[in-house]
């Protein structure tokens, strides 16, 4: 048996896809012409990834659209084979030996759901339960057991056409480890959320993480999902790995970096003014600055904005990954 | 994972089937005037087919040596095949095609099943059912004993396999051409409007294209000789059909999965 910490639960090395994208500019007159001679273009997806995801960790596996994220977590699943390189996870070759693997595996793609639509969530657990061929003692157990992690009690006869986001992302993430998986990858697991469904759902991944130890592959665009949940990042970008290091040392480099939009109930009369504050805008009814939290602390330029004139609504933000990823590719710059 | 037998395994495969339609099922029952229009809407469709050929043989005694009651048998089992091929495995032919073209087979390669089986049996089409119950109303007019009743019931259901193996052949053609819903669609289409007329109307050439690229004799000629000749041989031969149809499938899908692409098309489970 593998002892937690000691055993790599997913081990990838120079993986590489390629895909090959037919091209056609716009027009009738291109489209007769690629029926004739089709243009194929070669896309890498993913150029040559390596890392190693240790039993027991969450990882954050993040990058803009398009970087390589969900090519790789298709990779991992056995979705996709990959056109060069090598990948294990719970030491099975995920293209080769799919349904071994399957067993061992649980999935949440975000914008791609398992549950029935017409159906209620407890339907597709009892189907779940003969998929992965649970004995009725097994399955009682297990589905008392997140039905009461994950609070499930109130909605569970409801069909999920008709339960909010938030409900049925908790219906997916529990659909996903009836069978007790060893690693559960999620795939934008608080996509279209709200934010208090986005906490419930970090909270009930936080809760299940510490009672099963289950390792968790988290794809996210939500800085909130990564600094919560996470202790090691990885950022991928034009397929790429461009940082794999502790979450401490992405927020301490990258994510200090704070944006503040006011709006205020009466025009302002002067321009605002702090020190470590950029103004980035102002207009007569809204302000948007810019702070590093290293700098200044988020409240104090609340406090002076409050100071400032009289609020009536204030939202802070994480720069985007897009930025992060400039400033990474900046701070590589200014290394070599 | 567990060790199993290959009893098991068989077993736990079809616990897994029955109760994958027993959800499917209850999916389409969510939505009972939609159930009951698809089913009585089919039944209407063949019970109109079927007046077409009680008038032509209300004025001709047989069209290419069938008479009325070889008619009827022939379109009872196509009717009863195609049915409990397509209630039951409803994922094939064109759905099968937009799955692979859309990239919707995710969802079932995450899973510890048998892909084929877990595709297919993932949607029933409510209509097959009404297909179903006329082609087994039909062939009561014109059973003759108990003996004939069992025949029928097993080329029925040798037949429904054949269709499916063929059905899913023709969703297949997507992982080679990309978009082949229509081609799918419409290769069914053929084989339906083929497999209702009796094999001797047709010529030597079209004859052999009906036993190979558009294998409608399978699902009409051969199991209404079994059924009217009680030939035994001629059963072995249709199960020597279907076993060689399912193997050639299973290749083509096998072959075909390797240039699968995934996709990022937002989905539902329906």
């Amino acid at each position: 048996m593998a002892i937690p910490g000691s055993f790599a639960a997913v081990e990838v090395c120079g993986i590489k896809k390629t895909f090959q994208v037919k091209q056609k500019t716009a027009g009738l007159r291109s489209s007769f012409s690629s029926l004739v001679t089709p243009t194929v273009r070669s896309v890498e997806a993913v150029r040559g990834v390596d890392f190693s995801l240790p039993t027991g960790e969450i990882l954050a596996f993040i990058g803009p659209n398009g970087a390589g994220k969900s090519t790789m977590i298709k990779i991992l699943t056995g979705i996709l084979h990959p056109s060069v390189g090598t990948a294990t996870v719970l030491g099975i070759t995920p293209w080769k030996d799919r349904k071994k693997l399957a067993y061992q595996i649980g999935t949440v793609f975000g914008q791609k759901p398992q549950l029935h639509y017409h159906l209620p969530a407890g339907d597709t657990f009892k189907l779940f339960s003969k998929m992965y061929e649970l004995d009725a003692d097994q399955y009682k157990n297990r589905r008392g057991f997140l039905v009461e992690a994950l609070e499930l009690q109130d909605f569970l006869k409801t069909p999920v056409r008709k339960l909010s986001l938030g409900q049925r992302m908790k219906c997916e993430i529990a659909a996903s480890l009836l069978h007790d998986p060893k690693i559960i990858f999620l795939d934008e697991p608080t996509i279209g959320l709200d934010v208090v469904a986005k906490q419930q759902i970090r909270t009930a991944i936080q809760t299940l993480h510490e009672e099963l130890n289950t390792t968790i592959f988290l794809t996210s665009h939500d800085a909130g999902d990564i600094e919560s949940l996470c202790r090691r990042a990885i950022i991928i970008n034009h397929g790429s790995v461009i940082f794999d290091d502790k979450i401490e040392v992405l927020r301490k480099k990258f994510l200090q970096h704070k944006v503040l939009t006011a709006r205020f109930s009466s025009p302002l009369e002067s321009v605002f003014a702090m020190a470590g504050v950029a103004v980035a805008d102002q207009t007569s009814y809204a302000l948007t600055v810019e702070f590093d939290t290293n700098v200044v602390a988020s409240e104090l330029v609340v406090k002076n904005i409050f100071d400032f004139a009289t609020c009536s609504d204030i939202t802070i933000s994480d720069p985007s990954l897009e930025e992060t990823i400039h400033e990474i590719y900046t701070e590589k710059g200014n290394e070599l | 994972m567990k060790n199993l037998s290959w009893l098991t395994k068989v077993c736990n495969e079809l616990s897994f089937l029955k109760t994958l339609a027993g959800v499917n099922l209850a999916a389409a029952l969510a939505y009972r005037t939609s159930f009951i229009v698809q089913v009585v809407g089919m039944l209407l469709n063949n019970i109109v087919y079927l007046c077409f050929w009680i008038l032509f043989f209300d004025r001709f005694d047989t069209v290419a040596g069938y008479e009325a009651n070889d008619m009827f048998l022939l379109f009872s089992i196509v009717a009863a095949s195609y049915g409990l091929s397509t209630v039951f495995a409803g994922n094939t032919s064109g759905k099968l095609a937009y799955l692979v073209a859309q990239g919707r087979l995710d969802y079932y390669l995450v899973l510890p099943r048998t892909l084929i089986s877990h595709i297919i049996f993932s949607r029933m089409q409510l209509n097959g059912l009404g297909d179903l119950l006329f082609g087994a109303a039909l062939y009561l007019t014109v059973a003759s004993n108990m003996a004939e009743l069992a025949t029928f019931i097993l080329v029925v259901m040798l037949s429904a396999l054949f269709w499916s193996a063929a059905m899913v052949m023709l969703g297949c053609l997507a992982f080679f051409f990309g978009n082949a819903q229509q081609v799918a669609t419409q290769g069914e289409g053929s084989m339906i409007i083929s497999a209702t007329y009796p094999i001797g109307i047709f010529s030597g050439t079209t004859k052999v294209l009906l036993f190979t690229v558009i294998p409608a004799a399978f699902v009409g000629f051969v199991p209404t000789q079994v059924v009217a000749d009680s030939d035994w041989l001629l059963l072995l031969g249709l199960a020597a059909a279907v076993a060689f149809a399912w193997l050639f499938t299973v290749a083509t899908f096998s072959l075909g999965l390797r240039r699968y692409e995934s996709g990022s098309a937002i989905n539902t489970n329906m």
